[in-house]
Protein backbone atom coordinates (compact mmCIF):
# COMPACT_ATOMS: atom_id res chain seq x y z
CA UNK A 1 0.00 0.00 0.00
CA UNK A 2 1.25 3.62 -0.65
CA UNK A 3 2.94 4.96 2.41
CA UNK A 4 1.04 7.84 2.00
CA UNK A 5 -2.36 6.58 2.24
CA UNK A 6 -0.78 4.15 5.30
CA UNK A 7 0.22 6.47 7.56
CA UNK A 8 -3.28 8.46 7.64
CA UNK A 9 -4.80 5.26 8.04
CA UNK A 10 -2.98 3.92 10.89
CA UNK A 11 -3.94 7.26 12.46
CA UNK A 12 -7.63 5.98 12.11
CA UNK A 13 -6.82 2.74 13.57
CA UNK A 14 -4.71 4.52 16.22
CA UNK A 15 -7.88 6.45 17.64
CA UNK A 16 -10.64 3.28 16.76
CA UNK A 17 -8.92 1.29 19.01
CA UNK A 18 -8.34 3.40 21.58
CA UNK A 19 -11.67 4.97 22.38
CA UNK A 20 -12.20 0.80 23.11
CA UNK A 21 -9.85 0.64 25.64
CA UNK A 22 -6.85 1.95 26.62
CA UNK A 23 -3.45 0.03 25.10
CA UNK A 24 0.04 0.04 24.88
CA UNK A 25 2.19 0.73 21.97
CA UNK A 26 2.98 -2.98 21.20
CA UNK A 27 -0.73 -3.90 21.87
CA UNK A 28 -1.91 -1.35 19.10
CA UNK A 29 0.78 -2.35 16.80
CA UNK A 30 -0.57 -5.55 16.68
CA UNK A 31 -3.69 -4.65 16.65
CA UNK A 32 -3.38 -2.86 13.78
CA UNK A 33 -1.04 -5.25 11.66
CA UNK A 34 -3.64 -8.29 12.12
CA UNK A 35 -5.41 -5.99 9.60
CA UNK A 36 -3.33 -3.57 8.04
CA UNK A 37 0.60 -4.31 6.90
CA UNK A 38 2.36 -1.75 8.69
CA UNK A 39 5.96 -0.93 9.74
CA UNK A 40 5.37 -1.35 13.61
CA UNK A 41 7.86 1.79 14.18
CA UNK A 42 5.72 3.81 13.01
CA UNK A 43 3.15 3.67 15.67
CA UNK A 44 5.62 5.45 18.38
CA UNK A 45 6.25 9.03 16.75
CA UNK A 46 2.28 9.04 16.01
CA UNK A 47 1.80 8.06 19.64
CA UNK A 48 4.14 10.80 20.65
CA UNK A 49 3.13 13.61 18.48
CA UNK A 50 -0.67 12.93 19.08
CA UNK A 51 0.14 12.73 22.87
CA UNK A 52 1.87 16.24 22.32
CA UNK A 53 -1.21 17.51 20.97
CA UNK A 54 -2.95 16.46 23.53
CA UNK A 55 -5.25 14.12 22.18
CA UNK A 56 -4.12 11.34 24.69
CA UNK A 57 -2.33 10.86 28.11
CA UNK A 58 -0.11 8.00 29.29
CA UNK A 59 0.67 5.94 32.51
CA UNK A 60 2.77 3.36 33.54
CA UNK A 61 1.44 -0.64 34.55
CA UNK A 62 3.27 -2.77 35.92
CA UNK A 63 2.83 -5.89 33.85
CA UNK A 64 3.13 -9.71 35.36
CA UNK A 65 6.04 -10.30 32.89
CA UNK A 66 8.56 -7.55 31.85
CA UNK A 67 9.01 -4.25 32.94
CA UNK A 68 6.21 -1.72 32.97
CA UNK A 69 4.03 -0.73 29.86
CA UNK A 70 3.12 2.73 28.61
CA UNK A 71 -0.39 2.83 28.22
CA UNK A 72 -2.24 5.68 26.14
CA UNK A 73 -5.36 6.45 26.50
CA UNK A 74 -7.69 9.40 24.85
CA UNK A 75 -8.36 12.53 26.52
CA UNK A 76 -11.57 14.21 26.05
CA UNK A 77 -10.22 16.42 23.10
CA UNK A 78 -9.13 13.27 21.70
CA UNK A 79 -12.72 11.65 21.50
CA UNK A 80 -14.01 14.62 20.33
CA UNK A 81 -11.35 14.32 17.62
CA UNK A 82 -12.44 10.37 16.68
CA UNK A 83 -15.82 11.55 15.93
CA UNK A 84 -14.78 13.60 13.29
CA UNK A 85 -12.08 11.64 12.13
CA UNK A 86 -14.44 8.72 11.75
CA UNK A 87 -16.59 10.54 9.64
CA UNK A 88 -14.13 12.05 7.75
CA UNK A 89 -12.93 8.27 6.98
CA UNK A 90 -16.34 6.63 6.17
CA UNK A 91 -17.17 10.04 3.78
CA UNK A 92 -14.04 9.43 2.47
CA UNK A 93 -14.34 5.89 1.93
CA UNK A 94 -18.02 6.24 0.61
CA UNK A 95 -17.03 8.42 -1.64
CA UNK A 96 -14.51 6.49 -3.22
CA UNK A 97 -16.05 3.70 -3.58
CA UNK A 98 -18.61 4.84 -5.34
CA UNK A 99 -17.00 7.00 -7.73
CA UNK A 100 -15.09 3.25 -8.20
CA UNK A 101 -18.03 1.35 -8.99
CA UNK A 102 -19.78 4.02 -10.91
CA UNK A 103 -16.43 3.74 -13.31
CA UNK A 104 -16.00 -0.18 -13.28
CA UNK A 105 -20.00 0.44 -14.28
CA UNK A 106 -19.28 1.93 -17.35
CA UNK A 107 -16.06 -0.30 -18.56
CA UNK B 1 20.08 -6.59 12.94
CA UNK B 2 19.20 -7.61 16.52
CA UNK B 3 18.37 -4.86 19.25
CA UNK B 4 21.67 -4.06 20.36
CA UNK B 5 22.11 -2.94 17.05
CA UNK B 6 18.40 -1.14 16.70
CA UNK B 7 19.37 0.63 19.23
CA UNK B 8 22.65 1.88 18.71
CA UNK B 9 21.59 2.43 15.24
CA UNK B 10 18.25 4.70 16.50
CA UNK B 11 20.64 5.82 19.73
CA UNK B 12 22.76 7.56 16.65
CA UNK B 13 20.40 8.54 14.48
CA UNK B 14 18.95 10.58 17.34
CA UNK B 15 22.01 12.73 17.93
CA UNK B 16 21.00 16.24 18.40
CA UNK B 17 17.54 15.70 20.39
CA UNK B 18 18.14 16.24 24.11
CA UNK B 19 18.58 13.60 26.59
CA UNK B 20 15.18 13.59 28.42
CA UNK B 21 14.07 13.47 24.90
CA UNK B 22 15.91 10.78 23.79
CA UNK B 23 15.36 8.33 26.33
CA UNK B 24 11.52 7.89 26.43
CA UNK B 25 11.96 7.30 22.51
CA UNK B 26 14.25 4.61 23.53
CA UNK B 27 12.33 3.47 26.57
CA UNK B 28 9.68 3.13 24.29
CA UNK B 29 11.30 1.06 21.53
CA UNK B 30 12.89 -1.32 24.19
CA UNK B 31 9.06 -1.94 25.41
CA UNK B 32 8.00 -3.02 21.82
CA UNK B 33 11.25 -5.26 22.37
CA UNK B 34 10.62 -6.99 25.54
CA UNK B 35 7.45 -7.27 24.65
CA UNK B 36 7.57 -9.07 21.61
CA UNK B 37 10.04 -11.11 23.38
CA UNK B 38 7.91 -12.60 25.46
CA UNK B 39 5.68 -13.11 23.14
CA UNK B 40 8.32 -15.46 21.47
CA UNK B 41 9.43 -13.47 18.60
CA UNK B 42 12.81 -13.05 17.78
CA UNK B 43 15.23 -9.97 18.29
CA UNK B 44 15.65 -9.83 14.39
CA UNK B 45 11.99 -10.12 13.67
CA UNK B 46 11.60 -7.79 15.99
CA UNK B 47 13.47 -5.21 14.49
CA UNK B 48 12.18 -5.85 11.10
CA UNK B 49 8.57 -5.54 11.80
CA UNK B 50 9.28 -2.25 13.52
CA UNK B 51 10.82 -0.56 9.63
CA UNK B 52 13.79 1.90 8.52
CA UNK B 53 15.05 3.12 11.55
CA UNK B 54 16.75 5.97 9.81
CA UNK B 55 13.47 7.56 8.67
CA UNK B 56 12.14 6.89 12.11
CA UNK B 57 14.65 8.94 13.47
CA UNK B 58 14.36 11.67 10.88
CA UNK B 59 10.61 11.90 11.45
CA UNK B 60 11.22 12.12 15.39
CA UNK B 61 14.15 14.77 14.83
CA UNK B 62 11.94 16.95 12.62
CA UNK B 63 8.64 16.91 14.89
CA UNK B 64 11.10 18.46 17.88
CA UNK B 65 13.02 20.91 16.02
CA UNK B 66 10.02 21.96 15.26
CA UNK B 67 7.73 21.84 18.80
CA UNK B 68 11.06 23.42 20.33
CA UNK B 69 11.43 26.45 17.98
CA UNK B 70 7.43 27.26 18.67
CA UNK B 71 8.24 27.22 22.06
CA UNK B 72 11.60 29.51 21.97
CA UNK B 73 10.97 31.17 19.19
CA UNK B 74 14.63 32.71 17.40
CA UNK B 75 16.46 32.54 14.32
CA UNK B 76 18.57 29.68 15.96
CA UNK B 77 15.56 27.22 16.32
CA UNK B 78 14.19 28.33 13.04
CA UNK B 79 17.15 27.59 10.81
CA UNK B 80 17.41 24.43 12.97
CA UNK B 81 13.97 23.30 12.45
CA UNK B 82 14.09 24.20 8.34
CA UNK B 83 17.17 22.07 8.12
CA UNK B 84 15.25 19.27 10.05
CA UNK B 85 12.42 19.46 7.71
CA UNK B 86 14.85 19.36 4.70
CA UNK B 87 16.10 16.15 5.72
CA UNK B 88 13.24 14.75 4.99
CA UNK B 89 14.07 14.71 1.92
CA UNK B 90 10.28 15.02 0.81
CA UNK B 91 11.06 18.77 -0.83
CA UNK B 92 14.17 20.29 -2.17
CA UNK B 93 16.32 22.19 0.39
CA UNK B 94 17.03 25.65 -2.47
CA UNK B 95 13.10 25.86 -1.75
CA UNK B 96 12.86 26.29 1.67
CA UNK B 97 16.68 27.28 3.25
CA UNK B 98 17.19 29.89 0.23
CA UNK B 99 14.01 31.99 0.63
CA UNK B 100 14.50 31.85 4.25
CA UNK B 101 18.20 33.26 3.87
CA UNK B 102 16.94 35.99 1.39
CA UNK B 103 13.92 36.81 3.44
CA UNK B 104 16.39 37.09 6.47
CA UNK B 105 18.96 39.17 5.00
CA UNK B 106 16.34 41.97 3.59
CA UNK B 107 14.47 41.92 7.16
CA UNK B 108 18.03 42.71 8.42
CA UNK B 109 18.90 45.50 5.52
CA UNK B 110 16.02 46.92 6.39
CA UNK B 111 16.54 46.87 10.19
CA UNK B 112 19.89 48.81 9.54
CA UNK B 113 18.10 51.58 7.55
CA UNK B 114 15.71 52.10 10.39
CA UNK B 115 18.63 52.49 13.01
CA UNK B 116 20.17 55.03 10.84
CA UNK B 117 17.46 56.87 10.38
CA UNK B 118 16.65 57.19 13.96
CA UNK B 119 20.22 57.64 14.74
CA UNK B 120 20.26 61.03 12.08
CA UNK B 121 20.04 63.48 14.85
CA UNK B 122 23.63 62.21 16.76
CA UNK B 123 25.04 61.51 13.28
CA UNK B 124 24.68 64.81 12.48
CA UNK B 125 26.38 66.09 15.68
CA UNK B 126 29.25 64.20 14.65
CA UNK B 127 29.18 65.15 10.85
CA UNK B 128 27.00 68.47 10.70
CA UNK B 129 27.41 69.19 6.72
CA UNK B 130 26.03 66.37 5.34
CA UNK B 131 22.25 66.77 5.99
CA UNK B 132 22.48 69.74 4.48
CA UNK B 133 23.90 68.87 1.12
CA UNK B 134 20.06 66.91 1.35
CA UNK B 135 17.78 69.60 2.90
CA UNK B 136 18.04 72.53 0.20
CA UNK B 137 15.28 74.83 1.54
CA UNK B 138 14.03 72.98 3.94
CA UNK B 139 15.11 73.64 7.39
CA UNK B 140 17.83 71.26 8.72
CA UNK B 141 15.77 70.37 12.19
CA UNK B 142 12.67 69.52 9.80
CA UNK B 143 14.60 66.92 7.53
CA UNK B 144 16.20 65.65 10.93
CA UNK B 145 13.32 65.02 13.00
CA UNK B 146 11.77 63.42 9.61
CA UNK B 147 14.25 60.88 9.32
CA UNK B 148 14.36 60.00 12.99
CA UNK B 149 10.43 59.50 12.94
CA UNK B 150 10.24 57.80 9.79
CA UNK B 151 12.93 55.38 11.12
CA UNK B 152 10.80 54.33 14.24
CA UNK B 153 7.65 54.03 11.72
CA UNK B 154 9.94 51.82 9.79
CA UNK B 155 11.34 49.90 13.56
CA UNK B 156 7.94 49.41 14.23
CA UNK B 157 6.43 48.37 10.40
CA UNK B 158 9.26 45.58 10.75
CA UNK B 159 9.22 44.24 14.06
CA UNK B 160 5.45 43.37 13.12
CA UNK B 161 6.58 42.21 9.52
CA UNK B 162 9.33 39.78 11.46
CA UNK B 163 6.70 38.77 13.58
CA UNK B 164 4.31 37.71 10.95
CA UNK B 165 7.02 36.06 9.02
CA UNK B 166 8.30 33.85 11.69
CA UNK B 167 4.78 32.72 12.00
CA UNK B 168 4.66 31.87 8.08
CA UNK B 169 7.69 30.01 8.25
CA UNK B 170 6.72 27.94 10.87
CA UNK B 171 3.44 27.27 9.15
CA UNK B 172 4.89 26.31 6.39
CA UNK B 173 7.33 23.50 8.17
CA UNK B 174 4.56 22.55 9.65
CA UNK B 175 2.63 21.95 6.80
CA UNK B 176 5.68 19.71 4.82
CA UNK B 177 5.80 17.58 8.00
CA UNK B 178 2.24 16.82 7.65
CA UNK B 179 2.66 16.34 3.90
CA UNK B 180 5.75 13.70 4.92
CA UNK B 181 3.47 12.02 7.38
CA UNK B 182 0.58 11.98 4.87
CA UNK B 183 -2.30 14.03 6.33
Amino acid sequence: VNIQIKKGVIEVCVFAILSKKDCYGYELAETISKHVKISEGTIYPLLRRLTKEGYFTTYLRESSEGPPRKYYKMSKQGIEYKKSLSKDWNDLTKGVNELIEECEKDE
Amino acid sequence: MNKKEFMEKLDKALAGIPKDEKKEVMRDYEEHFSIGLEKGRTEEEIAKSLGDRASLAKSIKAEYTITRAKREPGIKNIFRATIAVAGLGLFNLIFVLIPLIIAVELLFAAYIVAVVFIAVPFLILVYPTSVTILSGDTPTWMVVAGFHIIGGILLVVLLYITKGFYRLILAHLQMNVKIIRGE
